[in-house]
């Protein structure tokens, strides 16, 4: 396994092909024992998982933490998806469950930052941006999930999974459990709330 | 249409997803009340922004422990490898060519034997020359006579018994 995880690029050439194979061909290798098929699912997800992770508890390690538990549940509990529902809504919903959980279980800390993490910056992409604008939109961005953090947990993770992950409304339905119009309402609601927050940062 | 309606229908608005009519008594409510269009473009700035927002990246070592965790709970060795170290569909694959080979040299061993057994025959007939097939002829014929006087009287071929 350890070699599998760390000389994934190397083994799955088929999986790195312009013709990549989908969510739902990938975790139907895995079921028949391709265990280049579960890396390159963990390569897919690891980070998009974290950004939705991370809403819940604005605390890096704890995310990640939970991301591990969801991947370790995408190895043992494959066998129970279903190519009934899209693989990524499948394990958002595992991720959701596993964050709940953990909420359930510690008391939420809001002591981290986005952007700082023990005095250790986060490593994020950068889009190739002039300097100038790139520390203009880091603050932007910073100001951004501060505000985000600020909201209702309803809200924030429904605008979470529509605006950062980009889900669609029925994805996002089916994850949350909740019926479509509610969600709407949600992210309708989140939106509004941070665009008044973003508004007194421009002020600023 | 008041404040609140128009406010709950911004990121409908915003997304297109309204019908002809309640787009047509959105747009009159923004047309007469201008003040409001600034609100609409806020909202359409922060969702652009976290459209466009940075990702965070998981950290270097998170494939190491999540390896790590894999192997302390003796997952690695519980993976289902398939047939013979073959995903399923790897082997299936696997035994149509193999099915395949020995049905394509079962036939082919069989039209050559088929082709030799032809060519014994013809060369068993070639030995046959023109004159020999002629003698051949004769000795038929006496048969044939033998036979003749055996039905009309059974001592001949006690006789030549």
């Amino acid at each position: 396994m350890n070699q599998n995880l760390q000389t994934l690029s190397a083994e799955s050439s088929e999986m790195n092909s312009p013709f990549k194979l989908t969510d739902e061909k990938l975790i139907a290798r895995f079921q028949d024992g391709d265990i280049n098929a579960y890396n390159e699912l963990v390569d897919r997800y690891k980070d998009r998982l974290l950004n939705f992770v991370f809403r819940y508890f604005n605390n890096r390690e704890q995310a990640e933490d939970v991301v591990q538990e969801t991947l370790i549940k995408l190895y043992t509990h494959a066998s129970y998806y279903k190519n009934i529902a899209k693989f990524s809504t499948w394990l958002y919903t595992i991720a959701k469950n596993n964050a709940l959980t953990e909420l359930r279980k510690n008391k939420r800390k809001r002591t981290d930052s986005l952007w700082t993490n023990e005095g250790k910056p986060i490593d994020i992409e950068t889009k190739g941006d002039s300097l100038e604008k790139t520390v203009h939109n880091e603050i932007a961005v910073e100001a951004l999930n501060r505000y985000l953090d600020e909201i209702p947990e309803n809200f924030r993770i429904a605008v979470v999974l529509r605006d950062f992950q980009e889900l669609s409304y029925e994805e996002i339905s089916k994850i949350l459990e909740i019926p479509i119009g509610t969600i709407k309402s949600r992210i309708n609601r989140g939106r509004i709330q941070l665009s008044e927050k973003m508004k007194h940062f421009k002020e600023q | 249409m008041d404040y609140n309606k128009f406010e709950d229908r911004i990121s409908r608005w915003i997304e297109n997803d309204m019908d002809i009519k309640e787009r047509k008594e959105f747009e009159k409510f923004l047309s007469d009340h201008p003040e409001y269009q600034l609100k609409v473009e806020e909202v359409r700035n922060t969702i652009s922004a976290m459209n466009q927002a940075p990702n965070l990246k998981v950290s270097s070592d998170f494939d190491t422990n999540l390896n790590q965790r894999l192997k302390t709970l003796g997952l690695s060795e519980n993976v289902k490898k398939g047939i013979f170290g073959f995903s399923n569909q790897n082997f299936a694959y696997m035994t149509l060519t193999l099915g395949a080979i020995f049905l394509l040299t079962s036939f082919l061993v069989q039209s050559n034997s088929t082709y030799m057994f032809a060519e014994k025959e013809s060369e068993s007939i070639e030995i046959l020359s023109p004159s020999d097939s002629l003698e051949a002829t004769d000795e038929m014929d006496e048969m044939k006579d033998v036979d003749l006087l055996n039905n009309i009287d059974g001592s001949f071929v006690n006789d030549q018994q």
